[in-house]
């Protein structure tokens, strides 16, 4: 009778002393896979330009429907390399349920996926990411 | 033998033996891949995409020029055929530079789809491609060369339906490049087909480039507003705004004319008023249209039996109908559409679809430019005449057709009637100025003539001295009117003795309180004086429009106005056929159309709308209008041209763009007289006014006539005219 309650206090115990697996989250960061599909990125060139021309593959291809563009012309060559740039591009985070079918349809590699997974928001609207949270800071 | 017996792919079909194979294969529901055939084109050959096999030929032979033979048996899915198939497309995609992602045709594109069902996944060229740059032909279109298969749908739409060689394929062999001659800017009315044949992506629209992609657009199927011909065509909407207008189906024609295609993104224009104003001392307030609604209807009985009615010809039926019944319950006779100071009503002609143009021996046209007021009907004629037909025009002033014709005299503008009226009895008159030996030409062509078309400048007396010859003479007439729905207008009784006599009364206090629905009257009646004097003695005064126009700014109230695209309704083409336009944006809450205003106001002040009925234009013997031309100087026909000629022109970003000045044309011989050349200034005066206008010299002009372009945003040419687009002017060399 009292030899599985040892047994019990034993594993308890024994835990005592080993590290902690807990992550303290906000303070410290577990490593994600490499081809984690977290935040989506608008990539661009080496000279700051948009690698995304609006063929709208991502768009047709998005199977929750999150993602919504509009292209213009970019005449002066500065934004993009072949003249055409989305004018709007919008993926809602609401919607969106991270597959990565907008990275694979890219002709481009303009849009990705990153590792980023902290996607939380204060306010539902926020959710709602605009071109200019997207797009690749330099 | 009406009919020869082919089996296609195991299925045996009867065609008539002037039929091609791939005509047959289409009747046998086979499909064969082309890009250059296009069923309203002639056959080239050029692409070889629809080589089919076909027993006792040892090589394969392209369907789309090969006619049929009886018994003849067509394969289309050999493995010879696969194979030719596969070899063409590697050979179509050399030098394409594959840029799908980037190209407005995907999506609609004839290369991706075939390749997609027919080609091989991969290429063995792995040598540099061939690249050309962009070249944009001015506002409207933009043409990539690298792109582009040489199938010269393009070009054969230019010389076999336009009847121009300009835009043309250059150099040879695998150097060819298409273009246009020595020509920046391609504007010629029907610019618009060019896209709309390419079966890839090297020309296309600069209005709708890269704006989004063409699976987003939703089509539904409506009707082209712009002028009386009331052409099918698609509109693509996404998220509620209009992108693109396509060509629907061959009615009236298979092609389309600049004004459907280019002149219709005033609908998502942000200049556009989408709220009811008020007007408070000087300015125009915002106000609740529930407000608005109650305030006018409060205030017309007090103007019972003393209100003018005004409406441009572009409304639909419906709402021609509730603006009479509206004024009819009010005890208003004076309603009128004809904003352009027309005195003539729609005259029923005899000729019931454009085959009856197109299969006539000969067909003579009068006073307009039928080019620029119908734009495929003068497609239509001049494709006739490159067929055989004898066209002959008799115009003062012809920008498109005049040039294509048979024959062609150009009266003085104020002589145009009378050599009408001279050929109508067939004898010649000195006083006409025209050229004996081309009258007598034209006079021929006038006798032999299975068609009369009355352009928009004939004038009532014109119009009616016209049927009763054609009557008598047992020849069709086709008369046209200004104004895309003016025949509707008409029928719902829409007429009093016209817009003139409307705002004379309005002067003279007869009439207190006027109604405008969608009509700038401003721009579109020839007397500027009189409608400002109208419009500054009214007492109360409502406008309904879409932009907040001229005429509007001396409005009580203004009524924001539905488009074309907002509000369904009926319009009634040239030939009285019934046309239904489509409601595919739904507008903001405060933009509604007439309809929806009379009904609201009626209930506002507890008015019945009576039924009205379709009401019978009654046909006025006219007496011949004998007005000398006063002044001096030359004489000057004002003229909307084709670009400013559209619906709210001004309003249309790439119309705006192609006409950006206002142009003078003068005749060489006054020109060299002024010392004027092309794109100079010259300043044009009459009765203290004065105008600065580019000059443009024109061939086809007679010596003291000169043309007037009208229809320019703060640029009112309608203060020279009394009444008539004809007047005098003096023209000085700035």
């Amino acid at each position: 009778m009292i030899g599985p309650l040892i047994k019990g206090l034993r594993i308890t115990f024994g835990h005592l002393f080993k590290p902690a697996i807990t992550v303290k989250y906000p303070y410290e960061k577990r490593e994600v896979a490499k081809r984690w599909r977290g935040r989506h990125l608008l990539r661009v060139d080496e000279q700051g330009r948009e690698l995304c021309c609006y063929c709208g593959l991502c768009e047709a291809v998005c199977p929750a429907n999150a993602i919504r563009i509009y292209g213009m012309e970019d005449p002066t060559f500065t934004r993009s390399d072949v003249g055409k740039i989305a004018e709007i591009y919008e993926i809602d985070y609401r919607r969106c349920i991270f597959c990565g079918f907008c990275a694979e349809a890219c002709p481009r590699g303009a849009i990705v996926l990153t590792t980023d997974y902290e996607l939380a928001e204060p306010e539902r609207e926020k959710l709602l990411q605009t071109k200019e949270v997207l797009l690749e800071k330099r | 033998m009406s009919t020869v017996k082919v089996t296609i792919d195991g299925i045996t079909v009867e065609v008539s033996p002037a039929a091609t194979v791939l005509e047959a294969a289409k009747v046998a529901g086979v499909d064969i891949p082309y890009f250059c055939y296009h069923p309203h084109l002639k056959p080239a050959g050029l692409c070889r995409m629809c080589l089919v096999e076909i027993e006792g030929m040892p090589k394969l032979a392209p369907a789309c020029v090969t006619q049929v033979r009886d018994g003849m048996v067509v394969y289309t899915k050999s493995d010879k055929v696969r194979k030719a198939q596969e070899g063409v497309i590697e050979f179509q995609l050399l030098h394409h530079p594959l840029d799908c992602p980037i190209c407005d045709q995907a999506g609609e594109c004839a290369l991706q789809d075939i390749t997609f069902r027919y080609g091989k996944a991969t290429s063995r060229f792995i040598e540099e491609k061939e690249l050309y740059p962009t070249k944009f032909y001015g506002p409207l279109i933009v043409h990539e060369q690298s792109r582009c298969i040489l199938c010269k749908r393009c070009v054969r739409f230019s010389t076999e339906v336009m009847g121009g060689a300009d835009w043309n394929v250059y150099w040879r062999a695998a150097h060819s490049i298409i273009g246009a001659y020595e020509k920046d800017v391609v504007a010629n009315y029907f610019t618009a087909n060019l896209v709309e044949v390419c079966p890839v992506g090297a020309i296309t629209s600069r209005l709708y480039r890269y704006k989004t992609r063409i699976w987003k657009l939703e089509f539904s199927e409506s009707v082209c507003p712009n002028c009386e011909l009331a052409c099918s065509v698609d509109l693509g909407v996404r998220e509620n705004r209009l992108y693109k207008v396509k060509h629907n189906n061959p009615h009236p024609t298979p092609w389309m004319c600049d004004k459907a295609y280019f002149a219709f993104d005033y609908v998502n224009h942000s200049e556009r008023i989408v709220w009811t104003l008020k007007r408070e001392g000087d300015k125009m307030v915002s106000v609740s249209s529930s407000d608005a609604v109650s305030e006018i209807a409060s205030r017309l009985s007090e103007y019972r039996g003393k209100i003018g009615f005004v409406v441009d010809a572009s409304v639909s039926f419906e709402d021609a109908l509730k603006v009479r019944a509206l004024a009819e319950a009010l005890e208003c006779r004076d309603c009128d559409y004809r904003v352009y100071g027309e005195d003539y009503l729609p005259l029923e002609g005899s000729v019931k679809s454009l085959s009856d143009i197109e299969s006539a021996r000969a067909v003579a046209v009068f006073c307009g430019d039928v080019g620029i007021s119908h734009p495929v009907l003068a497609l239509s004629m001049a494709k006739a005449k490159m067929a055989g037909t004898k066209v002959a025009v008799v115009s003062s002033f012809d920008t498109y057709l005049g040039e294509r014709a048979t024959e062609y005299i150009v009266p003085l503008p104020s002589k145009e009637a009378d050599c009408v009226e001279a050929l109508l009895d067939g004898s010649y008159r000195d006083d006409l100025g025209v050229d004996k030996s081309e009258f007598e030409r034209v006079l021929e062509i006038v006798k032999e003539a299975e068609v009369f078309v009355v352009g928009t400048r004939a004038d009532a007396y014109l119009r009616n001295r016209i049927k009763g010859f054609a009557e008598g003479a047992g020849k069709k007439v086709l008369f046209l009117n200004t104004g895309s729905n003016a025949l509707g207008m008409c029928r719902a009784g829409l007429f009093s003795e016209g817009v003139g006599n409307i705002l004379e009364k309005v002067k003279a206090g007869e009439l207190k309180a006027l109604f405008v629905f969608n009509a700038d009257l401003f721009n579109t009646y020839p007397n500027r004086e009189l409608v400002k004097e109208a419009l500054e003695s009214v007492e109360f005064m409502v406008v309904s429009d879409v932009f907040f126009t001229d005429t509007a700014s001396y409005a009580d109230f203004f009524l924001p106005a539905t488009t074309f695209a907002e509000a369904d309704g009926t319009v009634f083409d040239l030939f009285g056929n019934e046309r239904k336009r489509k409601r595919v944006v739904v507008p903001t809450e405060d933009v509604k159309d007439i309809s929806a205003w009379i009904e609201l106001i009626a209930d506002a002040g507890e008015i019945s709308l009576p039924d009205v009925q379709e009401k019978e234009p009654s046909v006025a013997v006219v007496e011949k209008k004998a007005e000398p031309l006063d002044g001096k100087g030359l004489e000057a026909l004002v003229v909307f041209p084709f670009y400013r000629s559209a619906l709210y022109s001004n309003w249309c970003s790439k119309f705006s763009e192609v006409s950006s000045s206002p142009v003078v044309h003068l005749s060489l011989e006054d020109a060299s007289r002024l010392g004027v050349s092309k794109g100079d200034k010259v300043v044009v005066e009459s009765s203290g006014l004065k105008f600065e206008f580019e000059a443009a010299l024109e061939e086809f002009l007679p010596e003291g006539a000169c043309v007037l372009e009208a229809g320019f945003d703060r640029f009112p040419v309608t203060a020279l005219l009394k009444g008539s687009w004809l007047t005098k002017v003096e023209i000085k060399k700035a």
